[in-house]
């Protein structure tokens, strides 16, 4: 007994013995085994190659960071009347409009002052006896996205009367994806003078978003034998629609690059709102390539964030991109929005933050503005023989 | 303690003192030869957008490589804000068997002003983020990742420079990384 009693304690001491030596031969076999690799990682910071800018808008107040990478911008929307018609006034020339003559009245030129009025165009041409003609300008614009409570054309005109005549003006606007007249109207012409042809133009006949051809004509009927020589003059055509609710359509922030070339997006990180607020943002480049965009619809973001667009140093005098916006605010709404602006090139991508506040600052008392709502668009030269045999039905009548 | 007790602890000691004086006298030589076989399991790679524009106007990401692979430089030009920097390096696993554990140990930090960050992403080759390392600190993170037979991981790197703070000329970040085949201890 006493020796199985030893042989037992012989074994053990044995058995932790050679476990120690076992073990420490194991540990320093794995844990000697180390490999370290050296990384240097320079940063060579360098000035921001985009930075951003104040638009210089009306309606809008931006605090820029103090190294021009984020932004703080406030939007006060207004109840607005949006001037739809791109130069209205002809007051450095013709641009964006174009002149369809009619059978006699071929003529039309721009005249940088005519009876007092600065910056004129001039329609005239000899109509022979017992005949009548018919010519109009026209250029197309769009329909802003946003509710309207009015939409009114305005034409101001001169008309050289001339014996046994009847003139009139007309007012319209030509659907051209349905091809008819949403509008069409015609008033008698005040003589001599400056006079003004008011046109209101039921907003409902029009939809959001769509383009139309804004027309601006004159009718002559010459009702006595021998030729006569006719003159009008327009000072201004106006289409001036406004908004049912606090509105901004415009800039919000510019932002211009170095001459790399980079790819430019906006992202909603966060909102706040209080009330409802309705709203598109996207991106434009100085070229006009735009990006898709951001909706929000009833204080809810619909679409998160913008497609990508290209972007590079842009030419003097412009930007490299237009942070756009159009925004509806129902009285007494706000909201808060936080964006990433985010643009890539090669293998890096930065992000500057941006936080945009829209707000109805009169909670819902009338404040009105006046705002030029500058945007061209390409002529359809296809469609122009349909509006002339259409206008031509309109001699006939 | 009885007189058996006392010759047995006599005797022991006998043996332990006749075993010291042996061990001091005797020297046994036993030959062992060391080869040193010179393998690089884990080196270094460019990542896909390493010598890719930068910011700035002519500027490009520069990753060079140390002539086995077993070293890195990386030049980039971040500025204010957030600038983030996709696969400019890979840490590549060449052994057709054996995976290895990868930590990270910062020995010279960014020294940045302000509340400016600089942080090493570290994504497998899946594009699962396995960890993120501060660059403005030194130390050395646990074992943070398993680097598969053939397989890679995939270091990014993002810098916010606080916008207010000068901008350093220049700042260098120097960071090791160690890789074992075991996890049971934190590397030395």
């Amino acid at each position: 007994m006493i020796l199985k009693g030893t042989n037992r304690t012989l074994i053990a001491i044995f058995s932790s013995v050679f476990l120690i030596i076992l073990l420490s031969y194991i540990i320093p076999t794995y844990a000697s085994v180390y490999a370290y690799i050296p990384t240097l990682a320079s940063l060579n910071p360098i000035a921001p190659p985009v930075w951003l800018n104040d638009p210089q808008e009306n309606q809008v107040t931006v605090l820029i960071g103090a190294n021009r990478t984020s932004a703080s911008i406030t939007i006060k929307a207004l109840t607005t009347n949006l001037e739809l018609a791109f130069n209205s006034d002809f007051y450095t020339g013709p641009d964006g409009w174009h002149f369809v003559p009619g059978m006699y009245l071929t003529n039309a030129y721009w005249l940088p002052n005519y009876q007092g009025a600065l910056g004129v165009i001039e329609v005239y041409g000899t109509i022979p006896g017992f005949n009548g003609d018919i010519t109009v300008l026209f250029q197309n614009i769009t329909i802003p996205s946003i509710p309207l409570s009015t939409l009114t054309e305005k034409i101001t005109y001169y008309y050289l009367s001339r014996p046994s005549s009847r003139c009139f003006i007309i007012g319209g606007l030509y659907d051209w994806e349905d091809g008819l007249w949403v509008f069409l109207d015609a008033l008698r012409c005040d003589e001599n003078m400056w006079s003004e042809a008011v046109f209101n133009i039921d907003p409902s006949v029009v939809k959001p978003g769509k383009i139309y051809g804004l027309i601006a004509g004159v009718m002559l009927f010459n009702t006595i034998i021998f030729p006569q020589t006719y003159y009008i003059y327009y000072d201004k055509v106006e289409l001036v629609a406004q908004t049912t609710n606090p509105v901004y359509s415009g800039n919000w922030l510019l932002c211009i690059s170095d001459g790399n070339n980079y790819r430019g997006k906006l992202i909603v990180e966060e909102t706040s709102f209080s009330g409802k607020i309705n709203a598109t943002v996207w991106l434009t480049s100085f070229e006009g390539s735009e990006t898709s965009r951001i909706v929000i619809r009833d204080s809810k973001v619909i679409v998160s964030e913008t497609s990508e667009i290209p972007f590079t140093q842009p030419p003097p005098g412009y930007s490299s991109l237009y942070f756009k916006i159009d925004t509806s605010v129902e009285p007494a709404s706000s909201g808060t929005l936080s964006f990433k602006f985010r643009f890539k090139t090669g293998g890096v991508v930065a992000e500057y933050p941006l936080t945009l506040f829209i707000h109805d600052p009169e909670n819902g008392r009338e404040e009105n503005v006046n705002v030029k709502f500058h945007k061209r668009i390409p002529v359809h030269k296809v469609r122009l023989e349909n509006l002339l045999s259409d206008l031509g039905e309109l001699i006939e009548k | 303690m009885n007189r058996r007790m006392k010759i047995k602890i006599s005797l022991v000691i006998a043996a332990t003192l006749a075993l010291l004086l042996v061990n001091a006298a005797v020297f046994t030589y036993y030959p062992v030869a060391v080869t040193v076989t010179g393998v690089q399991p884990v080196v270094f790679a460019a990542g896909s957008n390493a010598g890719k524009p930068d910011l700035g106007d002519g500027n490009t990401i520069v990753v060079t490589l140390g002539a086995n692979g077993t070293s890195a430089s990386i030049t980039v030009h971040p500025t204010y804000q957030t600038t983030y920097y996709k696969d400019v390096l890979r840490l590549q696993n060449q052994d057709s068997e054996k995976s290895y554990y990868v930590a990270i140990r910062v020995n010279d930090p960014a020294e940045l002003e302000g509340a400016s960050t600089a942080t090493l992403r570290i994504y497998d080759s899946t594009g699962t983020l396995i960890d993120t390392v501060d660059l403005t600190t030194t130390g050395t993170t646990d074992w943070i990742a398993v680097l598969n037979a053939e397989d890679y991981l995939r270091f990014d790197l993002k810098f916010y420079i606080e916008e207010e703070t000068s901008l350093p000329s220049s700042e260098t970040i120097g960071f090791e990384v160690i890789y074992s085949p075991q996890n049971v201890e934190s590397a030395p």
